[in-house]
């Protein structure tokens, strides 16, 4: 009884906004012919396959914009970026950026300022996304896709060990999980570097705290914050309980544990779904679940982010309204963004994408799950937190460096943190 | 008839003094690139070390003196040499060792074959580095690495190569290794063959031995490629970048981060270019040291 209703409000809901969505793009129908001229995108392969989707109806609208895709390798496009900026010509109109990397660009004055058009945007997408498009209370890019993390685990994996996934409320529960799946089926709980770590997870486990490296004032609080603790706690535990996977991200023999069920957990962003789906782990189909994260003590939220990227216009355009104009069509209208999600899975921030019935959809890969709906469900609390900083990059390495420290004993558990801290103080003079 | 008493005329000696545009016109192309690509960025990174800089055109600020303390200070950088110190001393005796016994062996026509055998060992000189250096990331990865197979059936316990500190500088050494020998070993085939046969007769004939041969007149012989590859070897290992960046990515906690990924990391990762351009001042400084107090030695030895 109570699903019916739910269906037929969720029916009438769906119809509602399809309606709104129909009348929004009547609306943008009358073609706007006054906007002109070329404007060149640089971004990698994937990204570029999705907007693409959306030309034909931009041209539609826009039908004197000529776009130009210009595609690079991530790395490629950061340094290009660099060198066109200091050069002071080279570079493109827009840009893609991803979150971890936007501070840096915005600092420096590499990127146009687009407080008053974003201002529309700030309630429709995901509050927490605005941060690394904010420096010194200006913003300077539009949030495209978002990184909802949560937890993916192996239901044979689990089921075989005889623990309920569901009893996996608190990081504590799951140490416990851990141990007996080791005992019971030899798996290991989760793939985690020691000397190879790359300071994802401990990032991934204080955001979900709502905290970052520094605080909204821009302090270190690596060494002051309970926070920290906890997330440092956490991984310590897993190595010393020989709880892990000791893999490099990224790497075949990483691949090789996902796709062969050497590991019963992926605590990961939800690009990581997609990527198992096509090409990590294709053949695991219906073997895979997802849950929420598991709760620390003294906070509620279950959800974390990792990665994410925007669209970002260079101070150097010279074509900086029909920049804009390609932008808000491709990122601001949830027509697009469910366009690009369907053909690409990069998840959209635009908040009102998450009532179309494909976040809905039962998928079998992950057993029947509506996977969609819980990174929607989750991707609304995630907390806000400042960690992709201008300085992220430095921030994160020095990081890293003590946390393999401690994975190889070359440090105690209890300097850890006072260490990367004053490393971190030191080289970016940093409160 | 006119045009052979032009050239004539032109080829007649021009008279001490008189000056003519062409000569510098032709050797222009090559002095024009490098003062653009050589000579401007070596004085502009002089002027930028005392500069702080995010990149920003006409952001440069004057700091005096600030990078060169800070650097004295930088234990990264100071790390980021004493790796290479101890990755030259780990791959340099072996490769040198290596490449000579190489070239004896097949400068004595003992080998059918010889040809191919020489381009076979030179063949990793010509591999792309990065091609290389993916290959070694897959010999040397975790337990299930050819690396380790190959030695477990020996019974050897699997080697943590790139997870443990030294280890992963002994996997770069053994990369080294492998690419530079075949370079080495051709130094010395040139060397060996200009050797007069007539001396290793002569002293042969005087009754001395293969092996007083080799070391009495062979090695002195030998010398000046010997002092020629270790002064290539350490400025070469200074400068390694593409090998550690592939193979290990400058890990584990920074134990195979050269001076040049730590610059280019200062630079193109953190933005500070005028505290990179002191670290080159500072890496250059050494290597000149290096590189002089090895011309002192290797002198010293000969008088």
């Amino acid at each position: 009884m109570k699903n019916r209703t739910k269906l037929i409000a969720t029916t009438t809901l769906t119809a509602l906004a399809a309606g709104t969505l129909a009348f929004v793009s009547q609306a943008q129908n009358a073609a706007n012919t006054d906007i002109k001229g070329e404007i060149t995108l640089w971004a990698w392969k994937d990204p570029i396959n999705a907007l693409k989707v959306v030309d034909d109806e931009f041209s539609k609208a826009f039908p004197n914009v000529k776009i130009k895709y210009v595609q690079k390798s991530a790395g490629d496009v950061y340094t290009q970026l660099k060198l066109a900026f200091s050069a002071g010509t080279g570079g493109p109109d827009i840009s893609l950026i991803e979150d971890s990397n936007l501070a840096q660009y915005a600092s420096i004055g590499a990127l146009a300022d687009v407080t008053a058009k974003v201002k529309p945007y700030l309630k429709k997408m995901n509050a927490y996304k605005w941060t690394a498009a904010t420096f010194k209370n200006r913003y300077y890019s539009m949030p495209w896709d978002s990184g909802p993390v949560a937890m993916y685990y192996r239901r044979d994996v689990f089921a075989k060990a005889g623990v309920d996934p569901a009893s996996l409320k608190t990081w504590d529960a799951y140490l416990k999980a851990a141990k007996t799946i080791k005992d019971k089926t030899g798996v290991k709980m989760l793939p985690l570097s020691k000397a190879r770590n790359d300071g994802r997870f401990f990032e991934t486990l204080l955001w979900q705290q709502g905290a970052g490296y520094v605080n909204k004032a821009g302090a270190v609080i690596l060494d002051k914050d309970a926070r920290a603790k906890r997330a440092l706690d956490l991984i310590a535990n897993l190595w010393t309980g020989d709880l892990n996977q000791d893999l490099e991200n990224w790497t075949d023999p990483w691949y090789k544990a996902i796709a062969e069920g050497e590991v019963a957990t992926l605590p990961m962003a939800v690009w990581m779904g997609g990527f198992m789906k096509s090409w990590i782990a294709p053949k695991t189909s219906g073997q895979w679940g997802v849950l929420p994260l598991p709760t620390f003590s003294g906070s509620r939220s279950r959800a974390s982010n990792d990665g994410g990227s925007h669209l970002a216009i260079l101070e150097q355009s010279q074509n900086k309204e029909a920049a804009w104009a390609y932008i808000q069509f491709h990122l601001g209208r949830a027509d697009s963004q469910l366009a690009m999600f369907k053909a690409s899975d990069l998840f959209p921030s635009l908040e009102s994408t998450y009532s179309d019935p494909i976040f809905n959809e039962a998928d079998p890969y992950f057993g029947g799950q509506k996977y969609r709906q819980i990174f929607a469900d989750a991707v609304k609390t995630v907390p806000t937190a400042t960690v992709y900083t201008e300085d992220y990059a430095e921030i994160n390495k020095l990081l890293s460096l003590e946390l393999q420290k401690l994975a190889l004993g070359k440090q105690a558990l209890k300097d850890v943190l006072s260490n990367a801290a004053k490393a971190i103080r030191d080289r970016t003079r940093r409160p | 008839m006119t045009e052979t008493v032009t050239i004539r005329k032109r080829a007649q000696p021009k008279k001490r003094g008189s000056w003519s545009v062409y000569p510098y016109l032709f050797i222009a192309p090559f002095f024009v690139l490098f003062c653009v690509f050589g000579i401007y960025p070596i004085l502009f990174s002089i002027v930028l070390s005392f500069q702080e800089w995010n990149g920003a055109p006409g952001a440069q600020q004057f700091v005096g003196l600030d990078n060169y303390t800070q650097l004295l200070r930088d234990n990264l950088f100071w790390e980021s040499m004493f790796n290479t110190v101890t990755i030259f001393v780990m791959h340099f005796p072996i490769m040198m060792v290596a490449g000579l016994g190489l070239a004896v062996i097949l400068n004595q026509n003992l080998l059918r074959f010889q040809g191919l055998w020489r381009a076979l060992i030179f063949l990793p000189q010509l591999t792309s580095m990065v091609a290389a250096g993916i290959t070694f990331r897959l010999i040397f990865e975790g337990q299930s690495g050819i690396a380790n197979r190959l030695i477990g059936y020996f019974g050897i316990s699997p080697v943590p190569w790139l997870d443990d500190v030294w280890w992963a500088r002994v996997a770069i050494s053994i990369l080294l290794v492998w690419a530079w020998t075949g370079y080495q070993m051709v130094l010395f085939l040139a060397a060996l063959q200009n050797i007069p046969p007539e001396l290793n007769e002569a002293a042969m004939v005087d009754g001395a031995n293969r092996w007083q041969v080799f070391w009495k007149i062979t090695l002195p012989f030998l010398r000046p490629v010997m002092i020629f590859m270790l002064t290539v070897s350490v400025i070469g290992t200074f400068a390694l970048y593409t090998e550690p960046t592939i193979l290990t990515g400058g890990g584990p906690i920074h134990s195979t981060t050269t001076p040049t990924m730590e610059i280019s990391g200062q630079a193109f990762a953190n933005l500070k270019y005028g505290y990179a351009a002191s670290l080159s001042y500072a890496y250059f400084a050494v290597v000149v040291v290096a590189t002089v107090l090895q011309n002192r030695l290797t002198a010293w030895r000969r008088s």
